[in-house]
């Protein structure tokens, strides 16, 4: 089979010419032992042979400064199956930045076609491009393309099955590769340090030998350790070898010199503002236009704000009814088979634990899509680096950049798309910080929590500061409380998790676009198909696990309490009387079962270690309960008092509210503690199964549980500690 | 003079980039190297980040950046 990857700098449309090429046979595949996800996909050549086709991930340099460059290297030298034909995409429109990596990718010694791609954007930019000496200077095929309308796309197939055909033979015209590569003229120290190391060469390109030079020493230790040795006896000899960094610097500043003088006389701008084209309105002086706007710092802000304000709304409100509609469609479906199965063991998995699990995966999807649909218009669109640009002032106090803000702005809604969305931040480590505070803000599942507790402990209270509720109050000081955390761990996490990664901004602002509706579609798609599919069964099994936590060991009502019960609906007399008797004893085997579960009996084992916080037992098996998603505390907390869970969402909090403050002795102060640990503990399995599939381990979410847990019985400990010392802990 | 300080509208040539580890790096492979012409367009808020235009794309860049790279004010260039 032929292996066909494009290449090239982000922005350039590759993506959209491989959807174009591909269509619907594009999967996203993952390189190992990285968190770096590549597209592949198939097409058949023009003579009908099968092509797999991979979509490396776009970047600027192949020098490893990023994992994606990392990958992009990997799958073009030495993952099997080489491609056998490299398609650069470059941007017409800029050739003087994004021909830089053609020279690279050549260089390595690869087959390489250079698509001209965003050819229309160029026109109407007044930028005329000849293709035709553009290859000749190259000495590569150029094939001038449009993406997004298909334009020379079979073209560009029929250039790389003649490139296949003949493989390293020339065209007409077209010097050999190795007389390309002995032209160039590296700097001197890269020069010298290419002679030594082609005296062991072993059929490597010089391309190859200077991408060693150039990576950083653990890198190519991963990937290449007898490569690694070498340039370190080098290193250790020559003196005058150039340090990676170095090597960096010269090979960039020398292909930017050759592609200047590539350049020269192959591209013509037309006066933008000449008399000849009074009507070519370029998309370069648009976007600077539209800029004096978007980037004003007044109605920048302003529009800053107003976006960021329906993306909020519409991800926390209008995916509500679709989040109705899957709760109702998996209960109903829990219903079904509740109704249509004798009562088994394999019942009862498969209702609480697997048709759970499922409804509770569906249910992110609404929130999921809707906020991809979102972040993909606006990074379609151009405006997500703008936005990205205004707030990176402020998201900086967190030890973080300007990208962050839409990933933690999302995750007030839902955690889980917060998490999801942390995959736009450019580096590995501003990745992972931002996945690992994101938890910290507080998601819509705590608000039944906090609604709870402060309708139970200061509903009665005056009101405070000019008419304000204080329980509304205190719920605002949860949502300030859980920033300023993510604020101090995202400075600390910044400086001893993931160090010495760089903290810098260099963010590239493209041209705006009409964003193009099969390509946001495409996204959020595959946004929600992964999440489905790499998520799902991580949320499922643990439902499973969770809900077997819950319900065993199984054990039964005593009897002498059954036949109270029972007798109590015998002795009924009218048809109401003997549904509430019967009710009551379901609470009471109910309540029973979770007591007597290894839930309830975990539960009651960690009082004494949750008693310093203001918890008794009871308020412990909720928290584990609560695990399943935060939410859950409070029809957990009905049944571990033996309450109704039939009543209504509010009628339900304060009745288990009102019953925590009798029996479980709820004060205001134990409130603000059991609100404290909820605003940081980490209590959402769903959370947990993402971060596991966002950071493609274990380790991380293992990481996530003990640092926000502990965290939160610190500060649960310390409010109560601290208020009990002042006298704060009988007020009622 | 350095990126930090040029004023607003003002074609430069980039003279030298003394932005140490990584983030130099990058700035080299985003064809910021010596000699490139760079402009000011904006500042973002609060004076920070410095919207530039550099090889015919747009680039956003810190002020803790921007004052590494030295630039030097091309004769009489103020068109943009």
């Amino acid at each position: 089979m032929t292996t066909v990857a494009l290449a090239g700098n982000p922005n350039t449309g590759k993506s959209t010419l491989f959807s174009r090429w591909t269509g619907l046979s594009a999967r996203t595949a993952n390189f190992p032992g990285v968190t770096v996800e590549y597209r592949e996909g198939g097409r058949s050549g023009p003579d009908g042979e099968p092509w797999r086709v991979l979509d490396l991930p776009g970047c600027y340099s192949l020098s490893a400064l990023s994992r994606e460059e990392e990958v992009a290297h990997e799958l073009l030298v030495h993952h099997r199956p080489r491609p056998d034909v490299v398609v650069v995409v470059v941007d017409a429109a800029n050739l003087e930045r994004t021909l830089g990596i053609a020279l690279q990718i050549d260089e390595l010694g690869v087959p390489v076609v250079v698509a001209l791609n965003l050819m229309d954007e160029a026109r109407r930019a007044g930028v005329l491009v000849d293709a035709q000496r553009l290859s000749e200077r190259l000495g590569l095929p150029v094939v001038s393309t449009v993406a997004t309308t298909g334009e020379g796309l079979d073209a560009l197939a029929d250039v790389v099955h003649a490139r296949l055909q003949q493989r390293e033979q020339t065209r007409a015209g077209l010097v050999t590769p190795a007389e390309r590569h002995a032209s160039v003229a590296w700097p001197a120290p890269i020069a010298a340090a290419l002679r030594a190391l082609r005296a062991e060469a072993d059929g490597q390109s010089d391309g190859e030998m200077l991408w060693w030079l150039t990576a950083d020493p653990p890198i190519l230790r991963r990937w290449h350790p007898e490569a690694a040795a070498r340039v370190e006896r080098l290193r250790q000899t020559e003196a005058d070898t150039p340090a990676p960094s170095a090597a960096r610097r010269l090979a960039a500043a020398s292909r930017f010199a050759r592609v200047d003088a590539l350049l020269d006389g192959v591209v013509a701008r037309q006066p933008s503002r000449g008399q000849a084209h009074e009507g070519a309105a370029t998309a370069a002086r648009w976007t600077e236009r539209l800029d004096a706007v978007v980037l004003h710092p007044v109605w920048g802000v302003v529009l800053f704000l107003a976006a960021m304000t329906v993306l909020f709304q519409a991800v926390f409100a209008w995916s509500d009814p679709a989040i109705d509609a899957i709760d109702g469609a998996a209960s109903a479906a829990a219903d079904l088979v509740q109704s249509a199965l004798p009562p088994s063991m394999f019942r009862d998995v498969l209702v609480h634990g697997v048709i759970a699990g499922i409804g509770g995966t569906l249910v992110f999807l609404p929130q999921i899509g809707v906020l991809f649909l979102g972040i993909a218009v606006l990074e379609d669109s151009g405006y997500m680096g703008r936005a990205a640009f205004l707030a990176d002032r402020l998201m900086r106090l967190a030890g973080l950049q300007g990208k962050a803000f839409v990933p933690l702005l999302s995750a007030f809604a839902c955690n889980i798309p917060g998490i999801m969305a942390a995959r736009s931040l450019p580096t590995w480590a501003e990745r992972l910080v931002t996945i690992l505070i994101a938890p910290l803000m507080t998601c819509a599942a705590r608000l039944p929590v906090y609604t709870m507790v402060t309708a139970a402990v200061f509903a009665g209270s005056a009101p405070v500061l000019g008419g304000l509720s204080l329980g509304g109050l205190v719920i605002a000081g949860m949502y300030l409380f859980g920033v300023l955390m993510a604020v101090a761990v995202g400075l600390i996490l910044r400086r001893f998790v993931a160090p010495g990664s760089s903290s810098a901004l260099l963010l590239e602002l493209p041209r705006y676009r009409w964003p193009r509706p099969t390509d946001v579609a495409r996204v959020v798609w595959r946004r929600m198909a992964t999440f489905v599919t790499g998520t799902g069964p991580v949320i499922v099994a643990l439902t499973v696990l969770l809900w077997a936590l819950m319900t065993f060991p199984r054990v039964e009502l005593p009897a002498e309490r059954a036949a109270e019960l029972q007798a109590a609906i015998d002795a009924a007399t009218t048809a109401d009387a003997r549904q509430e008797a019967a009710a009551a004893l379901e609470r009471a085997e109910a309540q029973h079962a979770l007591l007597h579960s290894a839930a309830g009996r975990i539960g009651h084992a960690i009082e004494p270690a949750i008693a310093p916080l203001g918890f008794d037992w009871r308020i412990g098996i909720g928290l584990i309960g609560s695990f399943a998603a935060r939410e859950v505390m409070v029809p957990v907390m009905a049944q571990v008092y033996g309450r109704s869970e039939a009543l209504e969402d509010d009628a339900l909090g304060d009745e288990v509210g009102h019953t925590m403050v009798r029996v479980s002795g709820l004060t205001p102060l134990v409130g603000v503690s059991l609100m404290v640990f909820f605003a940081i503990a980490l209590q959402c399995l769903s959370t947990v199964a993402a971060i596991a599939r966002e950071t493609r381990s274990w380790r991380w979410p293992a990481f996530a549980l003990l640092y926000l847990n502990g965290l939160a019985y610190l500060c649960s400990l310390a409010v109560f500690q601290i208020g009990s010392a002042l006298g704060l802990g009988g007020a009622g | 003079m350095t990126l930090a300080d040029l004023p607003r509208g003002r074609w430069a040539r980039i003279a030298q980039v003394r932005v140490a580890g990584a983030t130099g790096d990058r700035f080299a492979e985003l064809g910021l190297t010596a000699g490139t012409s760079i402009r000011v367009i904006r500042h973002g808020p609060f004076g920070d980040p410095v919207q530039v235009a550099v090889r015919g794309f747009l680039l956003a860049v810190r002020r803790a950046e921007a004052t590494a790279i030295d630039v030097q004010v091309d004769a009489g260039g103020t068109s943009g």
